[in-house]
């Protein structure tokens, strides 16, 4: 087959959406554009979609292969592109560069074949510019931190592995940098919770906007605009940097299950990822920053924990993972009811302070002991599923403050006691309230007022319920029909369940923690 | 508010770019794209002293070609062999019978093989487009010049200037830049 720049872009579209069917509908061409591309949520795009389609796509499949097309598509925004005429040329051009024309070939092609027959720079975009125009996803919400970096997201299903490396390798050719690659790894999409069976959302490759209006292509009206609109978000134009000369921030992830899902690659299996760049170092990327890899092993007791680090999910769940984890069930728990209030304070002075250890650098992250009691006690308009909606820091304060106010309207910092049975709060405004005083009966009546105000603020607030075991082991929180999971901090011990893979330098492997582990450790 | 000659150098590093490389993909060598704008004597003329080495071969054709007036053409040349692409460029909500036949014109003056008709984001008026898909000869066409055959290949396209990027429109006979490149391939390599 000869490659020509009309081809490489319709290769980039058909490997990006193409799906080959055994039935009547033969071949069709995917384009997930839901939400983004629905025509009841933005009729106009909908519109210009369809002329993309219509005007820019029907006449260049009928001259470079004689086949006509048509489209249909669903409310929610999937789009189908449906051809009529013979595709024997099609499906032999395909099948010159090894790829099987059977189901969806992002998820299963190889892009090696045909990006060695793409001749220059030109080509190449031709080829990224139909890939784009498929899983090249520029909805708003694909950026880092805030808007001001737009990213454009390769959206990858499945476990192909080696195809994302394959296109991560064509846009370094071009000089398009990307900028992240989120694996559809458990390491990545599940990297706190290892009870979370539903990671498996695809791999997504981004790429800064700025670098892809420098150096790739639409051939979609829709998408290049979009792209515009994105980027008018910007407030300035971002550089991107080269994978070896870009920092590493690995923050510590979960051993989770999944690691050794059948799916993955085999290289890939059985390894525990403490970065989207570690992925790219076992898979042997040329761009891989080895070295920065290397030297995040020294660490890895940080890095790694073979517990959940917040598990969040209903009491039900939670207690259901307990007694089906032998290492859980067979624990010893001391229960204990703990004021929120308390916990936070003790947070606000020190976020990195660990609870219930037995020496100095073990024991809870009272950091994620805040975030999961911010789940248990959440109201559930402020949640996403378990996720809380916005800063976890002012669900906690807000329901210390909502708790407070409920038993004590306007209750301020000072305390009077006027009669043996009643207290007097003040408010900001000066107005005094009177609170009965049976409600404190706990509270010896010859307590100075500073202390009988903190005891208001805390024994008598809000309260969650530990469940802390005997070794260490995750601490269960529970109330309000929640539970949480927090795994310990235990760096010494979990450092020994780590090993490297003996055919391969940089992949790490992580064996399951034993009681002996934990109890040797003491 | 641009106007259609703002638009030139977007189309001429597209093209260039798709014909370059289609060439190198199938010849495995170079083809090299000059550009003209206006006159062509003039500027084939220029071309052939900047680039000497390239363009001997277009030195006997540029001496008997008469002086003509265009918006834009391109000499592309492997070095051994060339040929001319006049390209008439136009910002009209659709072009017509009118600025076919100038680049008809242009074509049969000139002596040049192929010829484009590309309007700027938008297409071509109805009966052009009719005319185009019925009569083929309008977009083919094979004349004698002092006893020798000779071929005109013209196509029409748009141009997105949104996306940089040509939208085809399968009227005429040169249907896209991957079968001009195909062409010219085929032609470079007898």
């Amino acid at each position: 087959m000869l490659m020509n720049t009309d081809k490489a872009y319709l290769f980039g579209l058909i490997i990006g959406g193409g799906i080959w069917r055994n039935n009547e509908d033969g071949f069709i061409i995917h384009l997930p554009y839901r939400k983004w591309g629905s025509y009841d949520q933005n009729p106009r795009r909908a519109s210009q979609i369809s002329g993309d389609i219509v005007q820019f796509l029907n006449p260049l499949f009928r001259n470079i292969y004689g086949l006509n097309i048509s489209f249909d598509g669903t409310a929610r925004g999937d789009w189908n592109i449906l051809f009529e005429g013979d595709l024997t040329e099609l499906k032999s051009d395909l099948q010159s560069y090894g790829i099987e024309c059977e189901g969806e070939l992002r998820s299963t092609a190889s892009i090696g074949g045909i990006i060695a027959d793409l001749f220059d720079e030109n080509m190449k975009r031709r080829f990224i510019a139909g890939l784009a125009d498929t899983i090249g996803s520029t909805n708003k919400n694909h950026r880092r931190f805030s808007a001001e970096i737009q990213t454009l997201s390769f959206e990858l299903k499945g476990f192909n592995f080696s195809f994302v490396c394959e296109l991560c390798r064509l846009l370094y050719s071009v000089n398009c940098l990307p900028d992240q690659i989120l694996w559809n790894h458990p390491n990545f999409q599940s990297a706190s919770d290892s009870y979370y069976t539903k990671w498996n959302k695809g791999t997504k490759l981004r790429i800064q906007l700025d670098q892809y209006a420098k150096f790739g292509a639409f051939a979609f009206k829709t998408k290049a605009e979009s792209s515009i609109e994105n980027r008018s978000l910007q407030q300035q134009t971002h550089s991107a940097v080269s994978c070896p000369e870009r920092e590493i921030r690995a923050k510590t992830s979960c051993f989770h299950p999944g690691e050794n899902d059948k799916r993955l690659p085999d290289c890939i299996r059985g390894g525990h990822y403490l970065h989207n760049r570690h992925v790219c170092a076992v898979m042997g990327c040329e761009n891989a920053p080895y070295d920065t890899i290397r030297g995040l092993f020294s660490n890895v007791g940080d890095l790694i924990i073979p517990f959940p680090i917040l598990c969040k999910n209903t009491i039900q769940k939670i207690e259901e993972i307990i007694k089906e984890e032998p290492l859980l069930a067979n624990r010893e728990y001391s229960i204990a009811n703990v004021s929120v209030k308390s916990l936070y304070e003790l947070y606000k002075a020190d976020h990195n302070a660990l609870l219930f250890g037995n020496n100095a650098n073990n024991g809870y992250p009272i950091a994620k002991i805040i975030q999961g009691i911010s789940y248990v006690i959440a109201d559930e308009n402020e949640l996403n599923g378990a996720r809380p909606k916005g800063n976890f820091e002012k669900i906690v304060e807000h329901r210390i403050h909502h708790e407070m106010n409920n038993k004590y309207p306007n209750i301020l910092s000072r305390f009077e006691v006027q009669e043996s049975n009643f207290i007097i709060a003040e408010n900001t405004e000066g107005v005094s309230y009177t609170v009965n005083a049976d409600e404190l009966n706990k509270h010896p009546k010859n307590k100075s007022l500073i202390d009988l105000g903190r005891d208001l603020s805390t024994a008598t607030g809000l309260m969650v319920e530990f469940r802390k075991p005997d070794l260490l082991t995750p601490l269960v929180i529970t109330g309000n029909g929640r539970g949480v999971l927090i795994g310990a901090h235990n760096p010494s011990v979990y450092e020994k369940l780590v090993t490297i893979a003996p055919d391969n330098e940089y992949k790490l492997c992580v064996r399951p923690i034993t009681e002996g582990d934990l109890r040797n450790a003491k | 508010m641009r106007n259609e000659v703002s638009y030139y150098p977007e189309i001429q590093t597209f093209i260039e770019a798709q014909l370059r490389s289609n060439f190198l993909a199938s010849n495995r060598r170079e083809l090299y794209v000059y550009w003209g704008i206006g006159e062509l004597k003039n500027n084939l003329q220029r071309i052939i002293i900047e680039h000497p080495d390239k363009c001997a071969c277009v030195s006997k054709f540029a001496e008997r070609v008469p002086p003509l007036s265009l918006d834009i053409f391109a000499l592309i040349t492997d070095g051994i062999k060339f040929e001319l692409l006049i390209l008439e460029i136009k910002l009209l909500n659709a072009v017509g019978l009118k600025e076919w036949s100038q680049l008809v014109g242009y074509c049969f003056v000139s002596g040049s093989k192929y010829g484009l008709l590309v309007n700027i984001n938008n297409g071509a008026s109805p009966r052009l487009t009719q005319l185009l898909h019925t009569e083929h000869h309008i977009s083919h066409i094979q004349t004698i010049v002092n006893s020798e055959p000779c071929e005109h290949m013209l196509g029409f396209m748009q141009w997105n200037d949104l996306t940089q990027n040509f939208e085809y429109s399968n009227f005429g006979f040169i249907k896209s830049l991957s079968e001009l490149s195909d062409r010219l391939a085929a032609e470079f390599s007898k």
